[in-house]
């Protein structure tokens, strides 16, 4: 069951077109991941899905209410996990968490209760009262999760919330997300950790220039990359006949990536690839300089579908 | 009352924060205790008020003893011509003033007696204290007044001398002249009647008795007398007197210095509040926590409300806080009206919590705080009358001051309790502040980005 739908939503500031048209759907109980470089448009993505920001055009259905007109009853059902500390670092995480469960309207008892809840679920009750400026970055990222947990939302929103942080408490965040996900709650999750998305997400999507450029789970999303990819630096420029020379004369590639002096092939398997294009480059009198073996993980379906560094 | 978590979070964080207590709480007091001790002397509160002359007297003549007899009586002049025995001389005139013991030196020059009973111009020295001049200024006009009522009585008995001269003459001539008529009447009367008896046979001429004139002349020295005294009187206590009075309400007592001085620095420091609002809203905007209470069920207005109620409480409790030690602690007065300071406390509050949404909605950095809210802090108090009283300043400025909520929380409070008014005296005060207020808030929510 979809929890989350979005038809072809933009957002534009005057002539800036941040996002272009983005249609997507996020089923109950997923954790949705959300890749891309620095200005992709992840958080001004999940600022609209969350109701912080208009939506310029488009539609947009969170748990069944349209954003453009019930807000009020989105709010209530989605929590926020900023990608800053967005804390009071004089109060301590006691009374922080006190102000941010007042604000969804829970009160004396309830509140009390959720507190002692959630601080012990990620580990900082005996650091309670304590205000927030003494703890350490992880322990800080723990309270600024726990702020948008205590209402118990049904889809929680998480822009980049291992940044910069300590193994430990890292650890303690994928103890959470996981313990959440146990509990059926939908979580958008954007992150530049590929290691992590791979771990924690069901479903990824890949945003670049404010399009989503790839979706699918993680299993299909590496299955695109076969065994891997291998990149040539060339001494020279090497013509589109010759590449496609090679193409036609080897199975083990799949595609092929140029730019300039390099060129990436996709290949079946890196190793067995690797020994028959050299000898076939060589043949042609192309010297390479140097040699690159790219994994099947998603850092290289990032970098091979955001074409970053390749087109440097 | 979804922004009651707001109000109870900015407060907490207010009353946690050291600087902003000492600024809006710990400053004034400080300011209203030194100041107020400083110029207790100032406001009669016990200390002797009069301030000391040094004389010195060249001429030594009756007329000199009685012009300073005379400087001696004026009030708030204390006159000094000797110290430790020794009488002043001439060349003590500037050690006595660069001493900083007296803020003015008058030299009564020799000759000073002779010169003033026969009318003539006569000036007094007078050295002054370059650094006391304002005390000095007032001292020559107390001087000049004593010198024109001292020199108006030997004009007045010079008058006096010549006026009775001159009737004295006038009667005298009068005298001799009816005199002669009736010389000259009993003359021919007794010709005729000479005439007369020696038409009767054996008469015997007439002869007259010579005539002696009793009138001795006028009785002047009496009359010199009764119109000197007059002449004295007159001067000494004219027929048009001032007499003052102290405020409208007959209850209203003399204002103290903690008067002046609380509602002074109560309105200065509650508008320091702007700082810390500007402050709150720039930590928020750029820790994410607008954007984070804003993705909760919270309306902007509701945050608006949230972020301006605490700001208006601790003005509040700032006038609270001031005016009860200014009461309890250095026994104030607190005029006739606690309802009425109730009023304009409440109206002082909401102008300053205005101004305070109003420079948030401004503000984009720390840098930026501080300048313009100190800048416009302290012009508007400057301006407004709690750092100089507003009836010393120029005519224009104190139409300037009408612009400032300053100035109208100020004198509506000297209303109250100096002037011993009541809150249906100070509702144009209260009127005033609350429409500033309005306007400094509209303009905020225009302004106002909470997700910049």
């Amino acid at each position: 069951m979809s929890i989350i739908e979005a038809a072809n939503v933009e957002k534009r500031y005057g002539d800036l077109h941040v996002i272009k048209g983005i249609d997507v759907t996020i089923e109950e109980g997923q954790v949705f991941g959300l890749l891309g470089p620095n200005g992709a448009g992840k958080t001004t993505f999940i600022s609209m899905l969350s109701a912080q920001l208009p939506i310029t055009s488009g539609q947009v259905t969170i748990d069944g209410f349209d954003i453009h007109v019930s807000t009020k009853e989105i709010k209530r059902r989605i929590g926020v996990v900023p990608q800053d500390i967005a804390l009071y670092p004089e109060l301590n995480a006691y009374d922080n968490l006190k102000f941010f469960g007042a604000l969804y309207g829970l009160k004396r008892k309830e509140l009390k209760e959720k507190i002692d809840w959630i601080l012990t679920l990620v580990g900082l009750k005996d650091r309670a009262s304590d205000p927030v400026k003494n703890y350490s970055g992880g322990m800080k990222r723990r309270i600024n999760i726990a702020a948008a947990l205590l209402h118990d939302p049904r889809i929680i929103f998480m822009d980049e919330p291992t940044v910069g942080i300590d193994p430990q408490s890292r650890n303690k965040i994928y103890e959470l997300i996981h313990f959440l996900k146990e509990q059926k709650r939908t979580i958008i999750y954007t992150t530049h950790y590929m290691e992590e998305a791979s771990n924690l997400c069901d479903t990824i999507a890949i945003l670049d220039g404010g399009r989503i450029i790839e979706i699918g789970t993680t299993v299909d999303l590496l299955k695109k990359l076969h065994g891997g990819i291998l990149e040539f630096h060339l001494d020279q420029d090497m013509g589109s006949k010759e590449i496609r020379t090679i193409m036609d004369t080897h199975d083990c590639i799949i595609e092929c990536l140029q730019a300039k002096e390099k060129v990436g092939f996709i290949v079946t398997n890196t190793q067995e690839a690797l020994q028959t294009i050299l000898g076939s480059l060589s043949a042609k009198g192309i010297k390479v300089s140097s040699v690159n073996t790219m994994p099947p993980t998603l850092e290289t379906l990032f970098l091979h579908l955001t074409g970053k560094e390749l087109r440097e | 009352m979804k922004f009651l978590p707001i109000v109870k979070k900015d407060l907490k964080l207010i009353l946690k924060d050291k600087a902003a207590m000492i600024v809006l709480f710990l400053l004034p007091v400080m300011f209203i205790s030194v100041m107020s001790f400083a110029l207790m002397p100032v406001f009669n509160g016990g200390h002797d008020p009069t301030v000391s002359i040094a004389l010195i007297d060249l001429d030594k003549t009756e007329e000199s003893k009685g012009f300073i007899e005379r400087l001696r009586d004026v009030q708030g002049i204390t006159v000094v011509t000797e110290s430790d025995g020794t009488v002043f001389k001439e060349s003590d005139a500037e050690r006595l003033i660069l001493g900083n013991s007296y803020p003015m030196a008058v030299v009564i020059p020799q000759e000073f007696g002779k010169k003033v009973k026969g009318n003539e111009k006569v000036t007094l020295g007078g050295f002054i204290d370059p650094a006391q001049y304002n005390t000095s200024s007032i001292i020559v006009k107390a001087l000049e007044g004593v010198s024109s009522t001292y020199s108006a009585l030997f004009t007045i008995e010079n008058m006096v001398d010549n006026q009775i001269a001159e009737v004295n003459e006038a009667v005298n001539d009068r005298v001799t002249e009816m005199s002669d008529l009736y010389e000259e009447k009993i003359d021919e009367l007794t010709a005729e009647l000479d005439k007369l008896a020696q038409s009767f046979p054996g008469g015997t001429p007439v002869e007259r008795e010579p005539i002696e004139v009793g009138y001795m002349g006028l009785e002047t020295e009496s009359m010199r007398d009764t119109l000197l005294q007059q002449a004295n009187d007159s001067v000494g206590e004219p027929l048009i007197t001032v007499k003052e009075y102290l405020g409208v309400s007959e209850k209203v007592e003399k204002p103290d210095a903690f008067q002046q001085n609380v509602p002074g620095y109560t309105v200065m420091f509650v508008f320091f509040i702007v700082m810390f609002a500007g402050r709150s809203f720039l930590a928020e905007r750029k820790d994410g926590t607008f954007r984070r209470i804003l993705s909760a069920p919270i309306g902007k207005w509701n945050l608006f409300i949230g972020k301006m109620i605490p700001n208006f409480l601790i003005s509040l409790i700032q006038c609270f806080v001031m005016f009860a030690i200014g009461h309890f602690l250095f026994k104030m007065s607190l005029g006739n009206s606690i309802l009425g300071l109730i009023g304009i406390s409440l109206c002082l509050a909401w102008a300053s919590t205005a101004i305070g949404m109003l420079i948030a909605s401004l503000v984009k950095s720390e840098t930026q705080i501080v300048g313009v809210s100190m800048m416009i802090v302290l012009t508007l108090a400057a301006l407004g009358g709690t750092m100089v009283p507003l009836f010393v300043m120029p005519d224009l400025m104190q139409k300037i001051a009408l612009f400032t909520p300053h100035a109208w929380a100020l004198t509506g409070y000297q209303s109250l309790l100096v002037r011993g008014m009541g809150l249906s005296d100070v509702w144009l005060n209260m009127l005033v502040l609350f429409l500033f207020g309005m306007a400094f808030i509209t303009v905020a929510v225009w302004r106002l980005r909470f997700d910049e």
